[in-house]
């Protein structure tokens, strides 16, 4: 299987270096962002199998970093994470053209098996 | 308040009351995530160390450390969540205006960095007590803080302060520039106006262009005011 590359982009610091540490123990190549803007660079410079976004940001907010990059990548599928009290944010994100979304807390085997599932599909 | 405004009133606090328990549940459910994520953490660590890996031991006692961090903040959460649902609870009551402040403070934290701001308190020392509507105080406040987070800036920071009068006290909300008159700053500088008018007492905006704090003048007591 090949080895995922993976951003996770979540305002919460130490929530989202967490994850990306549980990831890389998991062998996935995985990076954090804390900002839509500079994720949003990233996104354009490198060449990631999959993006998980948090709906909930400031400055450029989830819903708004999903739409940028269905524009400028759409070859990058984008999986969002919400609320657990927010999933028809979830849905709304999937109607605006994200992959899937999960919501918080979440469990890692889901979150590796749909990361896995939206790779596959862009590489199919 | 005329009559024919109370309905518009009795739906904009349920609609405050939703927005600050939306908020404070996605910040509780952060905490859960955490919580989540570094416990599973520690649990990856100890199948590593079962697997024959090293274990770091110092590494798993500042994830238990991070882990009691995260508990620590959620006890905060619901106090602050706790403290607000009872602050409805009787019309009027006698409370100390800085600790009030501050808890309409923290509730706020969440929204104002979603809307990029910061917000800061200069209380004094002593206490202020006064016989008002506790609810209905946070809501004014809080309409002030959307008041200013509808104006364009760029020194996002709102100032909160307050001071005993010689009727009353007094809550100075502040931007950190002129508020800009656009339809969402008049229209929530309106809507606490009346607020303000509701419990007695009366609000006043700075002028255009001038970097004067939004005033609320409260009576002791609101059966003093100018209802």
């Amino acid at each position: 299987m090949e080895r995922l590359r993976v951003l996770l982009v979540d305002d919460e610091e130490e929530l989202v270096s967490t994850m990306v540490e549980r990831l890389r123990l998991r062998d996935i190549e995985a990076d954090a962002e804390t900002d839509g803007y500079r994720a949003l660079d990233r996104v354009m410079a490198s060449d990631y199998d999959v993006v998980l976004v948090d709906v909930k940001m400031p400055g450029l907010g989830g819903m708004e970093l999903l739409g940028e990059i269905r524009k400028e990548r759409p070859d990058v599928p984008v999986i969002l994470l919400t609320g657990h009290t927010a999933e028809q944010e979830g849905v709304e994100g999937m109607r605006i053209g994200a992959f899937d979304y999960l919501m918080k807390p979440i469990n890692i085997d889901d979150l590796i098996l749909r990361m896995r599932d939206a790779a596959g599909r862009r590489q199919g | 308040m005329s009559r024919d405004l109370e309905p518009l009133l009795s739906e904009a606090r349920l609609a405050f009351f939703g927005k600050i328990t939306a908020s404070l549940s996605h910040e509780l459910n952060n905490v859960l995530s955490y919580i989540n994520e570094l416990s599973g953490l520690t649990g990856d660590l100890l199948a590593a160390g079962a697997q024959g890996r090293p274990v770091n031991t110092e590494k798993l006692q500042r994830l238990a450390e991070r882990i009691g961090g995260q508990v620590h903040r959620g006890e905060v959460l619901i106090k602050r969540l706790n403290r607000f649902s009872h602050s409805a609870d009787v019309p009027r009551k006698t409370f100390d205006l800085g600790k009030l402040l501050e808890d309409i403070m923290g509730l706020a934290q969440r929204p104002a960095t979603m809307k990029g701001f910061e917000l800061t308190a200069s209380f004094p020392d002593e206490s202020i007590n006064i016989h008002s509507d506790p609810f209905g105080l946070q809501h004014l406040v809080f309409t002030c803080f959307e008041a200013i987070w509808e104006s364009p800036a760029v020194r996002k920071t709102v100032s909160v302060s307050c001071r005993r009068e010689e009727k009353g006290a007094s809550v100075l909300v502040g931007a950190a520039e002129p508020l800009a008159r656009n339809d969402g700053v008049i229209s929530r500088l309106r809507f606490a106006a009346r607020l303000a008018g509701d419990l007695g007492g009366r609000m006043t905006e700075p002028a255009e262009q001038s970097p004067d704090p939004i005033t609320i003048w409260l009576p002791s007591s609101t059966e003093d005011g100018e209802r």
